[in-house]
C-alpha cells in the first residue's frame, strides 16, 4: 500500500465520520497512525487515532479485502459485510461485549465497503493470552467470562429487519458433502466420520443466534479478561451447542492441548458456567457431537481452501500456505477420532 | 551405487533444500516472509516423511483394506474408494472392529507423514477401541 493510498483512506474515514450524526466525536477530525493490523484472515483490519475536540479516540476499520471485493469473491458460509456491521452494531446495543460501531465507507454504488468500530483493549493473539505471565489472572477467569458472554449472544433475539440465515447440523453436513463431492475425496476415515455424525444430530430446538467462529483468535482480552467478542462473519442461526464445541476443537488450544476449553479449562469448567449463565441445560452428548462436527468442518474447510487454489489454472503466491492448509485435513480428522473416543466432561 | 545412475537422490535433494532456506534465505527475509519461509521448510519435511514413510504407509493400508474388502486389489486409490463408498452408502456397520480400527490406524498413518508432532501431543496415543484389540 502506498502512502498516497494511506491518505486517501484517511480521508475517506474522515469525511465519513464527519458525515455521520450522533457519533461521540465532535469538532474538527482528524485521523492519524492509520496502520494495517496484522490480524485478520478473510477481512482487513486498519487501526487509527482520532483526534477530536474532546481529545483521542482508538478507533478499528474492518473492511473486506479490495482484490476479494474485485474479485466478487464471498465466502459461502459468511454473511454480507453490511449485515455483519447492523449485527454487530445491534449486539452491542443489547449488552454484548463486542466493539461499538460508529459509521461506514461506502462504494460508489453505495455498498457498505467497510465499518469503523471502536478499538478494544488487550490483545486477541492467542498465544499471548495462554503463555503471557502478564495474563495470568485473565486466564484464571476468562473461560467462565467466555461462557457468559456467549450465553447472551445466545439469547439475543434479533429484530425482522435483521436476517441471518439458519444453518443447522443437518445443513452443515450437506455443506461438507458438497465440499467432498466437488473435489472428490474418496476417504473411508472422512465418511466414517461423516456417517457417525448422520446418526447422531440432535433433535432441533429453535434456532438462536450462533457465533460461527467462537475461539480465542476471535476475542479481545486484557490483563484483566475478555474485552470482547469480535469477527462476526459467520454469524448464524442454529444450535448454541456449535459455539461451545468449536471452542473446544484440538486445533484452537495451541500451547495446551491438554485443556480442552479454549486451551484454557476443562470442558466441564466451560459447560458448568454456560448453564449458570443462560439458565438451561447441557447435553454432553450434544457438545460431542458439535465438537466432532466441528472437527470435521475444518477437516472441510481445509479440503475447500486446498482444492480451489490447486485447482485453479494459475498458481499464485499463495501456494505455500494453499499446501500447508491442505495437510491440515490429517489434523482435523486426527481431531475427529480423539473426540469420537476419549471425549469426556 | 553407481553414483552416475541418478545423483543426487531425492532426500538429498529436500536436504540441500532445507539447509538453503534455513541459513542462507531465512535471515535475509522479514518477518512476514520469514514467517512464511517456516511454512515452505514445514512442507519439505513433510515431503521428506512422503519419501521416507509413504511406501510402507500404502503398503499397510493397502494390505489392511484387502483384508477388509476380501479383495487382491492392487491400486491403493481403488480400495480406498471401495471401502468409502461401502461405509458411505450403509453396506456395512460402523462399528465393525476392522473398519472402525482401519480409519483411525490410516488417520494416525497420515498424520505421521503430515504432522507427526500432532500424535505425540494427542492426549492418548494408544488406540484402545475397548473389545477389539486386533495389532496388525
Amino acid at each position: 500500500m502506498t502512502e498516497a493510498n494511506h491518505t486517501s483512506l484517511a480521508d475517506q474515514l474522515v469525511s465519513a465520520l464527519s458525515a455521520t450524526e450522533n457519533l461521540p466525536f465532535r469538532g474538527q477530525l482528524g485521523v492519524h497512525n492509520l496502520r494495517r493490523m496484522p490480524l485478520g484472515a478473510s477481512q482487513e483490519l486498519w487501526e487509527f487515532t482520532l483526534r477530536h475536540a474532546e481529545g483521542e479516540s482508538d478507533l478499528v476499520l474492518r473492511r473486506p479485502p479490495a482484490d476479494a471485493v474485485a474479485a466478487g469473491a464471498v465466502n459461502p458460509l459468511g454473511i454480507p459485510h453490511e449485515t455483519e456491521m447492523l449485527l454487530q452494531s445491534h449486539l452491542s446495543d443489547n449488552g454484548v461485549s463486542t466493539p461499538r460501531v460508529h459509521t461506514w465507507l461506502s462504494s460508489t454504488d453505495g455498498k457498505v465497503q467497510g465499518f469503523v468500530m471502536d478499538r478494544l483493549t488487550g490483545t486477541a493473539d492467542p498465544k499471548t493470552l495462554l503463555t503471557d505471565e502478564s495474563f495470568a489472572r485473565c486466564r484464571a477467569s476468562l473461560i467462565g467470562e467466555l461462557a457468559r458472554e456467549i450465553a447472551k449472544v445466545h439469547t439475543t433475539e434479533l429484530p425482522d429487519s435483521l436476517r441471518v440465515r439458519t444453518l443447522d447440523a443437518a445443513s452443515l453436513l450437506g455443506l461438507l458433502r458438497q465440499a467432498a463431492e466437488l473435489f472428490r475425496l474418496r476417504n473411508p476415515g472422512f465418511e466414517w466420520a461423516f456417517r457417525w455424525l448422520s446418526e447422531r444430530v440432535p433433535p432441533s430446538e429453535s434456532p438462536r443466534l450462533v457465533h460461527g467462529d467462537f475461539r480465542l483468535s476471535n476475542i479481545m482480552a486484557d490483563e484483566q479478561g475478555l474485552t470482547g467478542i469480535i469477527d462476526w462473519e459467520l454469524a448464524h442461526l442454529g444450535d448454541p451447542m456449535e459455539d461451545l464445541g468449536w471452542l473446544c476443537l484440538r486445533s484452537w488450544r495451541f500451547s495446551r492441548p491438554d485443556l480442552p476449553a479454549a486451551g484454557l479449562a476443562h470442558r466441564g469448567d466451560l459447560l458448568g458456567a454456560y448453564e449458570e449463565a443462560s439458565g438451561t441445560r447441557v447435553v454432553p452428548e450434544h457438545v460431542q457431537f458439535w465438537e466432532a462436527l466441528g472437527a470435521l468442518k475444518w477437516a472441510g474447510i481445509c479440503l475447500i481452501q486446498y482444492g480451489s487454489f490447486f485447482a485453479a489454472k494459475g498458481k499464485t503466491h499463495g501456494g505455500i500456505d494453499k499446501a500447508a492448509i491442505g495437510r491440515r485435513f490429517d489434523e482435523a480428522m486426527g481431531d475427529f477420532f480423539a473426540v469420537v473416543d476419549d471425549w469426556k466432561v | 551405487m553407481a553414483i552416475y545412475e541418478a545423483p543426487p537422490s531425492a532426500e538429498q535433494i529436500v536436504d540441500v533444500l532445507e539447509y538453503f532456506l534455513q541459513h542462507d534465505v531465512s535471515p535475509e527475509l522479514g518477518a512476514r516472509k520469514q514467517f512464511r519461509c517456516r511454512v515452505a521448510l514445514n512442507l519439505l519435511g513433510i515431503l521428506r516423511r512422503e519419501l521416507t514413510q509413504r511406501d510402507a504407509v500404502t503398503r499397510q493400508q493397502r494390505a489392511r483394506l484387502q483384508d477388509i474388502l476380501g479383495t487382491d486389489e492392487h491400486e491403493l486409490s481403488r480400495l480406498n474408494k471401495e471401502l468409502a463408498n461401502q461405509i458411505r452408502f450403509g453396506k456395512v456397520e460402523l462399528d465393525d472392529e476392522r473398519i472402525a480400527q482401519h480409519v483411525r490406524l490410516a488417520q494416525r498413518e497420515h498424520l505421521s507423514i503430515s504432522n507427526p508432532k500432532w500424535l505425540d501431543e494427542q492426549a492418548d496415543p494408544s488406540l484402545d477401541l475397548g473389545s477389539s484389540k486386533r495389532k496388525d
